[in-house]
């Protein structure tokens, strides 16, 4: 409890009701972990985090934590900021030439916010999957071997290795293993999302971020990746924004709720789904606005 | 809301109508379709009618000629192909990478951001200046480079005299007098190093005539050394009224005599040699024309025998001539030999690779193909910056999230990706520049010419202007002559885009 | 000297050498020869350039077609060895080239009739006078119609061709119709390219254009000519007429500049040399008229002597005008 302060850190867990149509989720996914949950280094410090489009106030001082080795889910109705929080994450909003922030925000020691800092370095350190799968109009090998090339030269055998492990990784070897010269856009739009996922962990990062990586799936593919996501928590420190609310409930182990550019919640998931201290948060999760 | 009962809004459009204007509307597409087609149908047939006849090996082959029956488009064919490589070389890199600029690379700052959309706005209205407009810019600023680098054609009036003693003299001929000839050296690299012996201060007129005493010196050579040059005549007569008012079967005859020996020793006004037959010849050093004399590479002698021998060095003796030739040599009495000849070759010009340059350009490929860069450029630029916004902004967030710095970006994401549509920008700009003939008059094309480019600082002709030419003729038969041309052009057309479809096809492998 | 050089030769044998270099001596010649201008001279440069490419294959001759005015300003900048023209240099255009100390000898090489056609159709022309041609192509004429011609004739609208404004032709033409001062009327229908003109003469029974000569000569059945009246009867354009100068004043001649400096390099001078030993076979086999004898004989004598400057205009620089035997010495 370094942050008694930080929302993340409402209250200790208490075993949900059974009428709690989560529990069951939250048992599958979080359930033997909840110790931990809390207790994991900090991977990324958020402390009095604001963000501007222009004039436009995107986040308003938002303070919390997300730590190593889980996954954290962020909700809410759309435009209350939490991609924009996400795309701070890796400085992917520099692309945007009015986007500006202020406050804290620091991933392992390093100052995101700082001018200085070296993007380039820190995507690599930093994945992140988008909500459209964007396969590059490569071969499925290309696509992969992509991040890698950028960073180091490798032999041919070497890159063949890193590409096998990070097709196995994502789950989506066997399937292409036969084809890994042709066109990624001949792929299913969940193998691309999968694609995207060995793309962005070829270049071994620490933390991956997804912003809304099932919400152009189609239901199947949608479990595909979340069985994946489940997978990968394991070896990455996982941000993902998203939709659905089931969802956040049967991957994430924390979850924190925006609404309107403000952190209204954070905290474990099952807790935030169970038990909400907030009104707002109790609306939302049991769907009567969003 | 309206429930099931209450009556819709607004009136009902009647289905026939609207696919009336359905059926209209493909039987207006197909239609402008069609006279479009039958338009280039019927002026591609008409060209390819009157041209097919003309259209054989020998005119791809010949240079140009006043007979309709002779004219070739070697020339131009051959002027077209460089300056239209040399320009695309030149406008892609050049136009992609302004491009890259304007679109990726877009400035933050309030002023900054002005001075990028004045920058588009301009080029956007460059691509509407007349192409004359771009042939006086290319007059000035690539042909003449302003004036400040001096005349043009200097090199082609600048002449380079090998003496008989092996002295280079490279300079602007500016006079040939009977007695002697005045070379400007000034500004000439080398000028003074290669005369040797001789400390001429570059940089001022120096002449010949003016170093009395030493033309002989320049003229002469080390005792027996072998020697060849040319003399006048009858430096009396004026070799040019001697060429103008001889008959025209006579006209082959020389004013110019070839002097060959071996040296023996120079006095004043005087060069002896040993004649091969006569033994002593002299040679009036007023008679000598420094520009045809040159090095003697192989003797030849004729001997009465009919038989030739050869030989790369000479030495005269009183009744026999020896000839070394590879290590062997042979001894040949006089009384044998009917005739000497020496052959050489006159240092004039130098082999040059075909990237090489000099300023200023002239009207050379180099300066034509700069200026049609011009005139394309805008058109380079605008297609490729339309390619590259093509571009899904998915690919470069991709890009950018797995770690790519601004440039690994462009160059292995955004640019295969524009390169289908930066290629159909150049075929577009390619086939505009194959046309353009009115710059490349101003640059100083050239019509009749009798050589194909072998530098981008040769002469050259182009396509466009000899078809004018032609068709602009008064002898119908030319007529057929130009649509041949014209042909030839759409053919050359056609490759160009052939090879840029290619390329296309290329990037595009896997973006289906 | 002279005897120097025959004893010299005496000592060598003559006749052996000269056996020896008879096919060698003009084809060892290697260079390269620049000309430029006037696309009415081109065919005649171009004719005498191939001619001489089969004799002296070493030396290149490049020929451009700038136009006269461009040609000149090439020429005057010292950028071409020869200058095509269609007309005698300009005061403006000599001024510039002795500021850029380029000299230049001035070489006559043919004759250029400037002939006035017709549609064939047209019946009621058969000759003009000379101040019909002015009152027709004055700037500010009150000519609509051929009746504003000749009161006899129909009240039919004239339609004129004419060639561009950059041309010599049309130079020349404004020259004799209107002097260097007055201005030709701007309501024409023009045409850089002298075939468009010939079509559109042959299609327009009211039209009436003036080109070249050898436009009308290669269009004889096409067009109908019309004979000039200045003074001395109506004469049309023919070979003799041109060449004897009856058909004045709308003959004119053809000139080559030849840049005094680049005659001293021997490819240019054997170059110039044949063009005027040529010029007047070659000139007549591309459409235009050679030259009284004794005109390329003066000329071939001002290259041997380097005679420079225009022999075309006054003192002031004002134009001379009369046949150009009398100008030409």
């Amino acid at each position: 409890m370094r942050h008694a302060d930080a929302p993340s850190l409402l209250k200790e867990s208490r075993e949900s009701a059974a009428l709690n149509p989560l529990a069951n989720v939250a048992r599958l996914g979080v359930a033997g972990q909840a110790d931990s949950t809390t207790r994991a280094p900090v991977a990324l410090t958020v402390r009095d985090f604001s963000a501007w489009y222009g004039s436009f106030q995107a986040i308003k001082s938002v303070s919390f934590e997300v730590r190593t080795k889980r996954v954290t889910a962020l909700i809410g109705p759309s435009g209350c900021g939490k991609s924009t929080f996400l795309r701070w994450i890796n400085r992917m909003n520099d692309m945007v030439a009015s986007a500006r922030a202020e406050g804290t925000l620091n991933l392992h020691g390093i100052d995101l916010l700082d001018q200085r800092m070296d993007v380039v370095d820190l995507r690599r350190r930093v994945g992140m999957v988008f909500q459209k799968p964007n396969p590059f109009p490569k071969s499925i090998y290309d696509n992969i071997a992509f991040g890698p090339r950028l960073h180091r030269s490798f032999r041919r055998a070497e890159l063949d290795r890193l590409v096998e492990q990070s097709l196995r990784h994502a789950a989506l070897w066997e399937e292409v293993k036969d084809r890994l010269h042709d066109s990624a856009l001949g792929l299913s739009g969940g193998q691309q999302q999968r694609l995207c996922i060995a793309r962005a962990i070829a270049v071994g990062p620490e933390v991956l971020l997804m912003d809304e990586p099932c919400s152009a799936l189609d239901p199947q593919a949608t479990l595909r990746i979340e069985d994946l996501i489940r997978q990968l928590r394991s070896e990455y420190t996982i941000v993902i924004v998203t939709h659905n609310m089931q969802q956040a409930a049967r991957i994430s182990d924390v979850t924190a709720f925006f609404y309107e550019g403000a952190l209204i919640e954070a905290g474990r998931t099952i807790d935030l789904f169970t038990k909400p201290q907030k009104k707002q948060t109790e609306e939302y999760v049991t769907g009567r606005f969003g | 809301m309206s429930g099931p009962d209450e009556p819709l809004l607004g009136r009902e459009k009647p289905a026939w109508r609207r696919r009336l204007i359905d059926r209209l509307f493909v039987i207006g597409c197909v239609a402008s379709a069609f006279v479009s087609v039958l338009i280039l149908v019927v002026l591609l047939g008409s060209i390819v009618v009157r041209g097919w006849g003309h259209l054989d090996w020998a005119f791809l082959n010949h240079y140009p000629s006043r007979n309709a029956a002779d004219a070739g488009l070697k020339a131009a064919l051959w002027g077209t192909i460089w300056l239209c490589a040399t320009c695309m070389i030149l406008a892609l890199p050049l136009g992609v990478g302004a491009a890259i600029l304007l679109e990726e690379y877009a400035p933050k700052g309030l002023w900054a951001r002005r001075a990028h959309s004045f920058v588009e706005l301009n080029i956007r209205n460059l691509a509407g200046v007349p192409s004359i407009v771009y042939g006086i810019i290319g007059l000035t600023v690539f042909v003449r480079c302003f004036g400040l680098l001096g005349n043009p054609n200097q090199y082609d009036q600048m002449i380079r005299a090998t003496l008989a003693n092996g002295v280079v003299v490279q300079g602007m001929l500016v006079e040939d007098r009977p007695e002697s000839v005045v070379i400007d050296v000034t500004g000439v690299d080398g000028g003074a190093a290669q005369a040797e012996g001789m400390s001429w201060p570059t940089g001022v007129e120096v002449s010949l005539a003016l170093v009395q005493g030493e033309t002989e010196k320049l003229l002469s050579a080390k005792p027996g050394e072998a020697v060849s040059f040319s003399i006048r005549r009858d430096y009396n007569l004026p070799l040019d009224l001697a060429f103008a008012l001889a008959p025209a079967e006579e006209w082959e005859t020389p004013s110019v005599l070839k002097v060959d020996g071996v040296f023996r020793e120079s006095r004043p006004g005087l060069l002896v040699l040993n004649d091969p037959m006569e033994g002593r010849m002299e040679v009036p050093t007023t008679t000598v024309l420094v520009r045809e004399s040159f090095a003697v590479r192989t003797h030849e002698f004729y001997l009465r025998s009919n038989e030739v021998v050869r030989g790369d060095s000479l030495s005269i003796g009183e009744k026999s001539a020896t000839l070394v030739s590879g290590g062997r040599a042979r001894t040949i009495n006089r009384d044998d030999i009917q005739g000497y000849r020496s052959i050489g070759s006159l240092a004039i010009g130098q082999e040059e690779s075909f990237f090489y340059v000099r300023l200023p350009l002239g009207g050379s490929v180099l300066a034509g193909a700069l200026t049609l860069m011009l005139v394309i450029l805008p058109v380079v630029i605008i297609s490729s910056q339309e390619a590259i916004r093509a571009v899904p902004k998915s690919l470069r967030e991709g890009a950018f999230a797995a770690g790519a710095t601004r440039w690994q970006m462009v160059s292995r994401m955004v640019l295969p990706s524009a390169m289908p549509g930066i290629m159909t920008g150049a075929i577009l700009a390619m086939s505009r520049a194959i046309g353009e003939a009115a710059p490349l008059l101003v640059v100083g094309g050239f019509l009749f010419i009798t050589f194909t480019p072998t530098n981008v600082m040769s002469d050259f002709a182009a396509m466009p202007l000899q078809i004018y030419q032609w068709a602009s003729r008064p002898q119908p038969e030319f007529y057929g002559v130009a649509a041949a041309g014209i042909i030839v052009l759409v053919a050359v057309l056609l490759g160009f885009n052939a090879a840029a479809i290619l390329i296309r096809q290329k990037f595009q492998k896997h973006t289906r | 000297m002279n005897t120097s050089l025959t004893g010299a030769l005496s000592l060598a044998s003559i006749s052996l050498l000269a056996a020896m270099t008879v096919a060698q001596a003009p084809s060892s010649l290697t260079g390269t020869v620049k000309a430029d201008g006037s696309s009415t001279v081109y065919p005649i440069t171009e004719a005498v350039a191939e001619e001489f490419k089969k004799i002296v294959p070493g030396v290149n001759v490049t020929v451009g077609v700038s136009g006269t005015g461009g040609g000149f300003k090439r020429f005057c900048a010292g950028e071409t060895d020869i200058s095509n023209a269609s007309r005698p240099i300009k005061k403006e255009e000599s001024e510039k080239a002795a500021s850029s100390n380029v000299e230049f000898i001035e070489v006559p090489i043919a004759y250029d009739g400037l002939s006035i056609v017709v549609n064939p159709k047209n019946m009621w022309v058969n000759h003009l006078t000379l101040d019909e041609v002015k009152k027709i192509w004055t700037d500010g004429t009150s000519v609509k119609t051929w009746r504003d011609v000749r009161a006899e004739w129909p009240d039919k609208p004239i339609r004129i061709f004419s060639p561009g404004t950059d041309s010599g032709t049309f130079d020349y033409f404004k020259e004799v119709v209107v002097g260097s001062k007055g201005s030709i009327r701007g309501d024409m229908s023009v045409s850089e390219d002298d075939n468009v003109l010939v079509k559109g003469v042959t299609g327009d029974e009211n039209a009436i254009g003036f080109f070249g000569c050898a436009y009308y000569f290669e269009n004889k059945d096409a067009l109908k000519i019309v004979p000039i009246d200045a003074g001395k009867g109506a004469i049309a354009p023919t070979h003799e007429t041109i060449e004897t100068g009856t058909y004045a004043p709308f003959s004119r001649p053809l000139f080559i500049y030849v840049n005094r400096k680049a005659v001293e390099r021997p490819e240019v001078k054997a170059f110039v040399g044949f063009y005027l030993q040529s010029a007047g076979k070659l000139a007549e086999e591309v459409g235009y008229v050679k030259l009284p004898s004794e005109v390329y004989s003066r000329a071939a004598r001002n290259i041997a002597a380097r005679r420079t400057g225009t022999q075309f205009t006054d003192d002031q620089g004002q134009p001379l005008h009369g046949p150009l035997a009398d100008l030409y010495q």
